[in-house]
């Protein structure tokens, strides 16, 4: 299973993850037209960065395993996708209580008020699970990866730089 | 291996979906007194707005009891246990045999001792079957007076308002939703509802409900107030609060306090026999006390710990805690933990960081323990987290109290 | 990216497949590696004018609406603009300076340049309110430059001469009513920037009016003040036939691309290039081919009948065949990847501005002094570069197009006359008052590698004058029209709607062209827009009417540089609907779009932008824009 991870190390703060995010969950999918047409549209990703501004991440859906916003929905919309491993929103059966809300620890289900419904991300699984944050990242920061993949080549970077002296 | 479940909404749904999730082959029967599959019971009140289908309501696929392999015996009201037999017997003669056992059978509204409870037109809350008739009643009706200034009353008195009907809300204290939040949130939020129409009615409650003789049957038609005051009323929704749901486990050997005692595993004083959800007083995790937070969450959690131990994985449960959300015409209100505390080991933070935004944040030591958001609150799952897992702040508490976690603000 | 969402042009096509074969990295390539491009930035909603920032504006509202020192998007959104279009000005001011200088050269005796349009001179000094009774040209001249140059030193509150000398009165009243009067154009641009500072204006509103008066800036101080003085040193052109597209490029001759946008350059290249053809023998080749890109290369079109090698995107291109033996370049849209793609070639870059330098280009500092003696080495260095041309490489595509060039609004003025002429313009106006012309657009701007080249341009013309809109056009977007056939006779035969097939086709005759005109008229270079503002001008004063009120509109269709944006806002000051046809960098402020989209820009000056992303809807937006002016005409 693919998931969304971050070089930390990569990422500018440029924000053009929130952006697309906005941008592909609009009306018209477009980002300029979505501007233009000015629709309120909702992201799924903020950008974080830390308490010296040193380090930035993108916080999207973390997709526990253990959803709390699952358990706290008191409609049956949020549900653990076991074919994908996402959590994922039955935006039919929303109707924005809130409680998925009040419980997720990463704060990252937005409460879109003006259509009541809990958004958040789907790693754009709707649209061929492609997610925009990752097409729009300029720097590569984001990737879509299976972990040990991404493990593999973080421990190739460690070693090449090993090898050189860089790290010690 | 033979499950019983009693009770068929967020614990025993959850757990009988755990207890499949880990044992394929055993046989898991549900059983309960509605007559529908799993529903939402919190959107009972959303209900009454004459908006949500029935479909809407449910909270699981149609197929999902046969996809699961479960079986579900709706209708059959538990009458009595013999743990000694491990049998469970209903009020349509039928005996359930298990080997492990879930409680999950809920609670029901207290009605209070007043003349004129059982007229025609005055209802508890609870169930798809009251919200049916509620709403029925809605079509017809003109005015409606809920009793009690609690989350449910609240939810229904706003549902009626959006199906048109006049309505008065009955609180007996000073204050709405006294239980969720203090004076200033609560305020905010009652200067919202009446706004928009409501009629809040402090400090007095209802002395006798008045009805009229209609073909051969008493129909609520007012209210009358302890201070002597008379409300048209042609609803009446009594929301003072529930009851859990325990009177068939008399003499069965399991002890209870308010709801039925459980250990860490949610186990009761009887082995093989589980509680979970708004029957079950279990372990807060704030107070370290065993108690009642009977919300959907917890029960929820609870069903799926007890579905892990009945089926072999020991799992142990991290306690309850309080918390709600309520959403009145736009204006979302999360709160959690213990946000009404007051005295000195506690410190409280009142933030007011613009127009109908408010925080309040209470400490104790170097821990959260409770907060009130009011307004954006979309960041409130980290407050609710921090209490959780009971996070040492250090410094951040110093953020905390600007209203950041980090370079999060949290509003 | 596949090559069709790359160009139309088939030339281009090739020459964008030979560079990837080549692994030539082109325009194309870079705009893909840049993809994504920041939402911040294509919104204009970042603002870095102070180190506090930088700062962003989330258009969805999410994250922050304020800037560190308490700017909004709108805010944001208007100080990038009036940036922008300050620096559209500032390149079309400095190009006029130079046209200035070089005037004053001529009239200094210079041996290099003369005033060679008598009729320019005195038309110039006619509304310049010169006395020119025995007065010798070098006299008259020297009066113009000296008018030129005081306003330029214009330290007192009057507007700009220039302007008050060219543009309506009625104009020039709603301009002083509105305060945005230039007064010196150096002034205004220098207020611009200072007034876009940290600190500075924090009212939208006030900025829309300053960008407003840099409009007026680039249309007086830059467009007529350029093209003025160009008509009196280099003459006013007149109809030309020529050939459009990289096929012009002669395998067997020395290739010289003259490519920016200034004529005083240029002009001596082709001088040079006719004397030193003999040379150009020597070294084997059968002569020399000049071909020009972009609007340098539209100023020798229009007066020399100079054949045209391409447009904005293809100046890479050029050299990708492997022919050219000298690219000589002056100022503006020049890539610097020029020297890069050259380096793979034997082409030498040759820059000539003090401005304009590249690391791997040779520069030859081209002054008005020695203009001769520049323009005279450059040839002679392409010539000799000419033997190092490596045969295997070359691969001229086989594409070109004829054209007619040089309309003038004299020469379409001339044309008029030889069906009425007393009263030249009443052939033209009677004919839109009867709706064989329905109205006229002008097509103006660049190439933006964000749409396929040329498409915009070509398609929503196409879909004009099938409309019986007649078109005039300007800078790379003539080149498009050109490249794409459709100034020809036969273009109109092909495309154009019957009642203006009928109408081009009786001027045509009366002409003695003994064809219909083409459908599309090429008025030149971009500061030659002032030519499209003659032409309003002698219309509105004609029907005693003012120029927004004309059956008329203009378009960017490709824009991609900050001079379109101030000839827009140019076009927009004067009264008429303005269409975009790639979003500016300014969506992100609601309100500065909606005054500059909407009723305020209207109410307040007659015109307004319109930003329309599909050509052909594009192209009924105008034609709608059209027609309700003529309803209000009562035609």
């Amino acid at each position: 299973m693919r998931q969304i991870l971050v070089k930390t190390e990569r990422c500018l703060g440029c924000k053009s993850c929130e952006l697309a995010c906005s941008a592909i969950h609009s009306g018209s999918k477009d980002f300029l037209a979505a501007v233009l047409g000015g629709e309120r549209s909702v992201r799924r990703v903020t950008v974080e960065t830390n308490r010296e501004n040193t380090v930035n991440i993108p916080v999207q859906c973390r997709q526990c395993r253990e959803p709390k916003c699952v358990s706290a929905c008191m409609t049956g919309a949020m549900y653990l996708d076991e074919a994908t491993g996402l959590v994922l929103n039955r935006e039919e059966k929303c109707v924005g209580c809130w409680m998925c809300v009040m419980v997720c620890p990463y704060g990252v289900i937005v409460p879109n008020e003006e259509e009541k419904k809990a958004v958040k991300c789907d790693q754009c699984l709707s649209g061929g699970h492609d997610p925009a944050c990752v097409k729009a990242c300029p720097t590569g920061a984001i990737e879509f990866i299976e972990i040990s993949q991404f493990d593999k080549k973080r421990k190739q970077e460690f070693l090449t730089k090993f090898i050189a002296g860089e790290e010690a | 291996m033979r499950y019983v479940i009693i009770g068929n909404s967020a614990a025993g749904v959850f757990a009988a979906e755990t207890i499949r999730g880990l044992d394929k082959s055993g046989q898991i029967e549900v059983v309960s007194n509605e007559r529908y599959p799993a529903y939402a019971r919190c959107l009972t009140s959303y209900y009454l707005t004459g908006q949500m289908s029935d479909e809407q309501m449910m909270i699981r696929d149609a197929d999902f009891y046969d996809r699961s392999n479960i079986i579900l015996n709706s209708g059959q009201k538990v009458t009595g246990l013999d743990t000694a037999a491990s049998k469970v017997f209903t009020d349509t003669g039928h005996v359930y045999h298990y080997n492990k056992l879930l409680i999950a059978s809920g609670a029901s509204p207290v009605m209070p001792d007043i003349p004129g409870v059982g007229m025609k037109g005055v209802f508890g809350l609870r169930t798809l079957d009251d919200a049916k008739e509620i709403a029925a009643s809605a079509r017809q009706g003109r005015h409606a007076v809920v009793m009690g200034g609690g989350l449910v009353s609240l939810k229904a008195a706003y549902a009626l308002m959006k199906a048109g009907l006049s309505v008065t809300c009955i609180v007996s204290s000073g204050q709405i939703l006294s239980q969720m939040l203090d004076r200033e949130a609560a305020r905010i939020l009652g200067d919202l509802l009446t706004g928009h129409g409501l009629d809040i009615r402090f400090y007095t409650d209802a002395a006798e409900i008045i009805g009229e003789e209609i073909a051969g049957e008493t129909v609520a038609r007012g209210v009358r107030l302890t201070s002597g005051e008379t409300v048209p009323a042609d609803i009446i929704i009594i929301g003072k609060g529930v009851t859990p749901n325990t009177g068939f486990v008399a003499g069965s050997g399991i002890e209870t306090d308010r709801g039925i005692l459980v250990n860490d595993y949610l186990e009761t004083t009887v082995p093989d026999i589980y509680a979970a959800g708004d029957v079950a007083q279990s372990v807060d995790i704030l107070t370290g006390q065993r108690t009642i937070n009977a919300i959907w969450p917890n029960a929820a959690e609870q069903g799926t710990v007890a579905g892990r131990n009945m089926a072999g994985s020991p799992a142990v449960y991290q306690g309850s805690m309080s918390m709600n959300s309520a959403d009145f015409f736009g204006l979302s209100t999360i709160a959690a933990g213990n946000p009404r505390a007051e005295g000195d080991e506690y410190e409280v933070v009142r933030l007011f960081p613009g127009p109908g935004l408010y925080r309040r944040l209470v400490f104790r030591g170097d821990r959260l323990v409770g907060y009130i958001m009011v307004g954006n609150t979309g960041r409130a799952g980290i407050l609710t987290s921090l209490i959780r897992e009971r996070v040492p702040l250090g410094t951040a508490r110093d953020e905390l109290k600007q209203g950041r976690i980090g370079q999060r603000i949290l509003w | 990216m596949e090559n069709l969402k790359k160009t139309i042009d088939t030339a281009a096509g090739k020459m964008i497949a030979k560079a990837a074969t080549e692994g030539i990295e082109t325009v194309w390539d870079r705009f893909e590696a840049q993809q994504p491009q920041c939402g911040f930035g294509l919104t204009g909603l970042c603002c870095r004018h102070c180190n506090q920032g930088p700062c962003r504006i989330d258009p969805f509202g999410d994250g922050p609406q304020y800037g560190v020192c308490g700017a909004d998007a709108d805010l944001i959104v208007a100080r990038n603009l009036l940036r922008q279009v300050a620096a559209g000005a500032a390149a079309h001011v400095d190009h006029a300076y130079e046209a200035v200088e070089t005037l004053a050269a001529a009239a200094g005796g210079s041996a290099a340049y003369s005033v060679r349009d008598r009729d320019k001179l005195l038309a110039v000094a006619g509304k310049l309110g010169i006395e020119t009774e025995n007065k010798s040209e070098t006299d008259i001249a020297k009066e113009i430059v000296g008018i030129a140059r005081s306003d330029f030193g214009n330290h007192s509150g009057s507007p700009i001469k220039w302007l008050v000398a060219t543009a309506p009165e009625e104009r020039v009243a709603t301009w002083s009513k509105l305060g945005v009067l230039p007064r010196n154009p150096d002034r205004e641009i220098r207020e611009a920037l200072h007034q876009t500072t940290m600190g500075m204006d924090a009212d939208p509103v006030n900025l829309i009016l300053a960008t407003v008066k840099q409009g007026l800036v680039d249309g007086y101080a830059g467009l007529q003040l350029g093209t003025d003085i160009q008509d009196i040193l280099f003459g006013i052109p007149s109809p030309v036939v020529a050939e459009a597209n990289l096929g012009v490029l002669r395998e067997d001759h020395v290739n010289i691309v003259v490519h920016g946008h200034e004529p005083m350059l240029s002009e001596k290249i082709v001088e040079w290039a006719h004397k030193l053809s003999g040379e150009a023998q020597a070294v084997g080749a059968q002569g020399i081919q000049l071909a020009g890109v972009c609007c340098t290369g539209n100023e020798i079109l229009m007066r020399q009948g100079v054949d045209m090698a391409s447009n904005f995107l293809a100046q890479e291109l050029a050299i990708i065949t492997g022919a050219v033996d000298a690219m000589v370049v002056d100022v503006q849209c020049i890539m610097p990847s020029l020297a890069r793609v050259a380096a793979c070639y034997h082409t030498k870059i040759f820059t000539t501005s003090p401005i304009v330098k590249m690391p791997g280009a040779e520069h030859i500092d081209f002054t008005l002094d020695e203009a001769d003696r520049k323009a005279e080495e450059i040839v002679r260095k392409a010539i000799e570069n000419y033997r190092r041309r490596d045969r295997s490489r070359v691969d001229i595509p086989d594409v070109k197009t004829k054209m007619m060039a040089g309309f003038s609004v004299e020469a379409i003025v001339a044309a008029l006359a030889k069906l009425d002429a007393g009263n030249p313009l009443k052939p033209l106006v009677d004919n839109i008052a009867n709706g064989s012309i329905l109205g006229a657009v002008g097509t103006v701007g660049c190439n933006n590698v964000k749409v396929a080249q040329d498409s915009f341009h070509v398609n929503m013309v196409k879909e004009l004058v099938k409309n019986n809109i007649l078109v005039v056009t300007t800078g790379c977007s003539a080149q498009a029209l050109a490249k794409a056939g459709l100034m020809t006779p036969e273009a109109t035969e092909k495309y154009a709607g019957d009642t203006l097939k009928a109408v081009l086709t009786a001027v045509g005759n009366a002409a003695g062209i003994g064809a219909p005109l083409p459908p599309v008229l090429h008025m030149g270079s971009c500061v030659d827009n002032s030519r499209i503002g003659d032409l309003l001008t002698a219309l509105a004063g004609y029907l005693k009417v003012s120029i927004k009120d004309l059956p008329v509109a203009a378009s960017a269709p490709e824009h991609q540089h900050e001079k379109a944006l101030s000839i827009g806002t140019w076009a927009v000051s004067l009264g008429l609907l303005t269409h975009l046809g790639i979003v500016p960098q300014l969506v992100g402020g609601k309100k500065v779009t909606e005054i500059l989209t909407g009723d305020t820009a209207e109410s307040l000056l007659g015109g307004r932008f319109y930003v329309e992303t599909d050509p052909i809807k594009a192209a009924h937006g105008l034609i709608e824009h059209i027609k309700s002016k003529r309803k209000a005409l009562g035609i």
